[in-house]
């Protein structure tokens, strides 16, 4: 989605650097390209220039097709690049050097380096780069971007939202990336000494949501809904992240060394985002809390949002490396971190009738140290046979105070206070790996491997996970021209120490025990295996195709409830053909099938409490009512490309692609489970509508040279996305007690044409 | 090809240097190596700064003698020596930085040879430009190539975002050779606003934005592995409103699950991400339930 990608990369489409020999054939796995990377040297001179001027066209809209490369709007558009680089002859004996380029320019998407030095010695380099988010075209919301209510809506009005459709505001969303760096280094014999200043400025506005929280008082006028209100809302980005960098490097035969520091700030310029209350909610509804929200209360209600607060880091990295004999290499990597937030605390609640509720502190004096450890030792022990013995910690300690946060957690609607304590979360992660491998033929190599890892958390579903994995791989030329190989891999997951939620229930003081066969996914035991092959093929020197293909299933033995199966399947060829001296084709075609099988509870009053808590045992609530759920996401991806040197003066090149995603859901009873528990109706269920995308995208690309320093470049883009999503294609207010952002469809249609002059001297 | 012999090894260098290669080698396919740092002889620490093409190839005395007789090491052809030794070619000046952890890793395993990613003999490496790297590292891997065109994916196709923005080909002490230790790590370097700590943090969260991102391109929007309220039930499913069905039932114009007319919003736009709008935690004292 690059106009010119090569307009700052001299070898992929460059007349200059065509080949004019065959390319040899690739004669393994890995040296298989899809393009000719054989290039002609221009003259060797010492200063060389380069600058492409041109155009182009855009035949529509395109929100989603520009949203990363910044073409959304339809009409012209400007192109420009240019790259100056040169310096002391090779075989001067001096070793100055510098390039400057830059691309993309008329682009919101532009950059431009600089670097220059000498070699060996010392260098500089700037760089500048703008990257874009467009996210929709048609945002709906009853605030504008000043988070102020739109005009026609007064606070604590709006008793039923399809009411409001017509004064919505309509906005692009939009956000900017700039960044900026400056990287410098010092060489002076094995010692190298780098440092760099990065610095990024973002900002714009991102979707966002927010829900006013009345539940159980009806909206007004509203008799059917029981829940809260819900709008949409344009959050404002003014952000600016630096990074600082600086490492001393030592690069002996031998033995290497680096020592380095990062100084990681991140700074929002906007701290929150205060939300007046469009929805008018009925009076006398606090009945247990405080004053709640009276008749004339639903204008005193302003949410007040967080956002991202303000942060910094501090990293202490080292690595050491050593080759203690010719065939044994020892490696040590330390990093020590330090992250800290200590931004001033949001309002708790913007209720003006709600009694104030002191946050513990003026701000969370939050900090975490990690730790990371990687030792490794590798050895050629005998001749064909490799070792790697290594252990890693990762480790996270949480310094934050644990304090009691009494709070409103709703705005419109104060229940008694709730005083959870915050859960400053810690884990330890090692693992201990052994791999090895051997060379059983002088065509074949046999690979061995086993890992023990241990997880330990607080806060947890489960405390402490314990995982062997092994793995076993061949890589084989069975025939001349037929390589393979083939892998597979065990790992079994053993959750224990299982607490059943009991971190929330004492430290938020809510009563939401879990059901007693129920761990978080990530958490719970696991058994995965996984598959992987690849065949390649030399069918002919000219002729060479690869297939790859990997599965992996995974299965939750203990999870009755949760994720219970997620499999994936990847499967593809990858062909390259050269027909003759100046043609060569390239084409693949991947499938891929992600499978995900779940269950969940049903809340049901009866046996639960109110929907809030599960019986523990196993009898009566298992019968209470169990949902299966089934995702199937699949994608077919093919791809062709052309690389065509038609003349001497001319070259082309076309790329095609297609990708066909469909997502199909289902939710089923739950099997031996009945959804009839006593006091309620029957489960509802009725089909999801299947998710679909499909790109077709066509790339056309061609230069004529029309004087030895000159050539014209053409180019053709067209890309169409079909989106079909039920989830996204929601009305802004089609319900009486929410407001969504009512964003077009996705899908585009996109041509594009692009011309530029190219001058090289 | 890593099964093929290591030619015999020459005993001597060329007198002349680079010259004497040249006399024969001067085309195209091999001189714009003269306009890369490889090729400055006044660095010390460069090929040319030492013995030339030979720095290299190694010693071809017996090369220049009898064109019969192949330099020690070759890069490429049917005839390529190992990728053992085409590395410790490389290895023998670039083992320090960010290929000090080569030795053992994926790719090493692998017998992935430097030349196999590299080209060295043009004017700029097209795996070192931003632009033309994913088009590489794709030859192989063709999942992540797949998962670059699907609805959802970073900047990739756009040539803002290059495989080694995250990751460390030559190995590393993290996961699936991330540049940083922990995957947290490194989609902090972008997405630094997520850091924190913060008051109310989300455990996975915390711990892997791959309990929920699939960073490499997805079906579903924002980079999500599946999309909300499936993704949340496969870990909020004991109890209460979480764990109700969202089916078809819950879409505009239905009713809920038990029969009355459907009152959240779960099964649609950002699901259960529309009232739980700080997801990745909050720093509000009322932000418990992250909805502030």
């Amino acid at each position: 989605l690059v106009p010119f990608a090569a307009l700052a990369d001299d070898d992929d489409f460059d007349l200059a650097n065509a080949p004019t020999t065959p390319a040899a054939p690739p004669t393994s796995h890995n040296q298989i390209t899809t393009l000719p990377l054989t290039p002609i040297a221009p003259p060797v001179a010492p200063y060389q220039g380069e600058v492409v001027i041109g155009g182009g066209w855009q035949s529509n809209v395109g929100v989603r097709y520009g949203r990363l490369n910044g073409m959304v709007d339809r009409g012209m558009m400007a192109l420009g690049a240019f790259r100056f680089r040169g310096g002391d002859a090779w075989d001067s004996g001096e070793t100055f050097y510098f390039d400057a380029e830059a691309y993309d320019l008329g682009q919101d998407t532009r950059s431009a380096s600089l670097k220059f030095g000498q070699q060996g010695r010392w260098g500089l380099n700037f760089t500048y780069n703008g990257m874009t988010d467009f996210q929709s075209n048609s945002f709906h919301s009853i605030w504008g971007k000043s988070g102020a209510l739109v005009a026609g809506v007064a606070p604590g009005s709006v008793k039923n939202a399809t009411t409001v459709a017509p004064l919505l505001q309509v906005e692009d969303i939009y956000s900017r990336r700039e960044a900026m760096t400056a990287t410098g280094k010092v060489q002076y014999g094995d010692w190298l000494v780098q440092t760099g200043l990065r610095h990024e400025h973002r900002e714009g506005f991102k979707e966002n949501s927010l829900a006013i929280l009345g539940a159980p008082s009806p909206i007004a006028g509203n008799g059917n809904i029981t829940s809260s209100a819900l709008a949409y809302f344009a959050e404002p980005i003014d952000y600016d992240t630096d990074r600082y960098d600086i490492s001393a490097q030592y690069n002996g035969r031998g033995m290497q060394l680096m020592f380095g520091y990062t100084f990681h700030n991140f700074r929002d310029n906007v701290a929150s985002l205060n939300l007046a209350n469009p929805f008018q909610f009925s009076a006398g509804t606090g009945a247990t809390g405080s004053a709640a929200t009276a008749a004339a209360g639903s204008p005193n209600i302003v949410s007040i949002y967080s956002l991202p607060p303000s942060n910094s880091a501090h990293q202490l990295k080292s690595q050491f490396a050593m080759n203690v004999t010719p065939t044994t290499r020892v490696n040590l990597n330390l990093q020590y971190g330090l992250m800290m937030q200590n931004s001033p605390y949001v309002a708790g609640t913007g209720n003006a009738n709600f009694a104030s509720l002191p946050a513990p502190s003026s701000n969370l004096d939050g900090s975490i140290q990690t730790v990371h450890l990687n030792g490794a030792v590798t050895s050629q022990p005998f001749a064909g046979a490799d070792v790697r013995l290594a252990y890693t910690l990762d480790d996270r300690r949480n310094l934050t105070p644990r304090n009691a946060y009494k709070q409103y957690y709703q705005d419109a609607f104060a229940a008694a206070p709730i005083t959870p304590y915050n859960m400053p979360l810690n884990y330890q992660h090692q693992s201990f790996e052994l791999q090895g491998g051997y060379r059983v033929t002088p065509q074949t190599k046999l690979m061995l491997g086993y890992a023990y890892e241990t997880t330990q958390r607080n806060y947890a579903d489960t405390n402490l996970i314990t995982q062997n994995t092994i793995n076993a791989k061949v890589r084989s030329t069975l025939t001349e021209g037929v390589f393979g190989s083939l892998g597979y891999t065990h790992e079994d997951r053993l959750a224990s120490n299982y607490s059943r939620n009991n971190p929330w229930v004492n430290g938020l003081g809510v009563n939401e025990n879990e059901f007693f066969r129920f761990v978080n996914y990530y958490q719970a035991s696991r058994v995965r295996d996984e598959f992987k092959g690849t065949l390649d093929l030399e069918l002919s020197p000219k002729l060479t195709t690869t297939l790859i293909g990997r599965t992996a299933f995974d299965h939750y033995p203990n999870s009755a409830l949760g994720l219970r199966d997620n499999n994936n399947i990847n499967i593809g060829p990858d062909i390259s053909y050269r027909i003759s001296h100046d043609v060569q084709l390239h084409g693949y075609y991947t499938y891929q099938m992600l499978f995900f099988s779940q269950a969940s509870a049903v809340s049901n009053a009866a046996c639960n409490g109110g929907g809030t808590t599960l019986n523990t045992g196993p009898a009566p609530c298992l019968s209470n009512g169990v949902w299966n759920g089934h995702n199937m996401d699949e994608t077919h991806t093919a791809g062709a490309s052309l690389d065509w040197q038609a003349r001497d003066d001319l070259k082309v090149t076309a790329d095609y692609t297609f990708s066909l995603g469909r997502n199909a859901y289902s939710i089923a009873n739950g099997g031996i489970y009945s959804f009839v528990p006593a006091g309620t109706a029957a489960l509802q269920l009725s089909p999801i509508p299947d998710v679909k995308s499909m790109l077709n995208s066509l790339s056309l690309r061609a230069e004529y040279q029309i004087m030895p320093n000159a050539s014209l470049w053409f180019g053709y883009t067209f890309e169409r996305l079909n989106y079909k999503d039920y989830g996204t294609q929601v009305n802004a207010a089609q319900y009486s007690n929410a407001l969504f952002s009512g964003d077009s469809n996705a899908s585009y249609s996109v041509h594009q044409v692009f011309g530029a002059l190219r001058l090289r001297w | 090809n890593a099964q093929q012999p290591t030619p015999a090894q020459p005993a001597t260098f060329a007198t002349g240097g680079p010259a004497t290669c040249l006399k024969c080698h001067d085309d195209a396919k091999v001189n714009p190596i003269l306009q890369t740092p490889h090729a400055t002889k006044g660095d010390a620490h460069s090929p040319f700064g030492q013995m030339g093409c030979e720095s290299c190839h190694g010693a071809s005395g017996d090369h220049v003698a009898a064109r019969s007789n192949k330099p020690s090491v070759l890069f490429k052809g049917p005839n390529a020596s190992p990728p053992a030794a085409r590395n410790e070619v490389c290895l023998s000046c670039h083992q320090s930085g960010a290929r000090m952890n080569w030795q053992g890793s994926q790719h090493a395993n692998n017998d992935a040879a430097c030349n196999n990613c590299h080209t060295v003999h043009v004017r700029k490496d097209p795996v070192l430009v931003k632009l033309s790297q994913a088009e590489k590292c794709f030859t192989c891997h063709a999942e992540q190539r797949s998962q670059v065109f699907r609805f959802s994916h970073h900047p990739i196709r756009e040539g803002k975002v290059a495989c080694s923005d995250c990751h460390n080909p030559h190995g590393s002490a993290g996961p699936k050779l991330l540049k940083e230790l922990t995957v947290n790590e490194t989609c902090y370097n972008c997405h630094a606003e997520k850091r924190g700590p913060l008051a109310w943090e989300h455990q996975p969260v915390r711990e892997n934005c791959m309990n929920c991102h699939t960073p490499h391109g997805s079906n579903q929007p924002r980079l999500l592995a599946q999309r909300s309220p499936y993704l949340c039930q496969e870990c909020h499913s004991n109890s209460g409103h979480q764990a109700n069905p969202q089916s078809g039932q819950q879409l505009p114009g239905k009713t809920g699950f038990n029969g009355a007319i459907s009152t959240n919003f779960r099964a649609f736009a950002r699901g259960c991400v529309n009232c739980h709008s700080q997801i990745h935690g909050s720093n509000s004292p009322a932000g418990m339930w992250f909805t502030r």
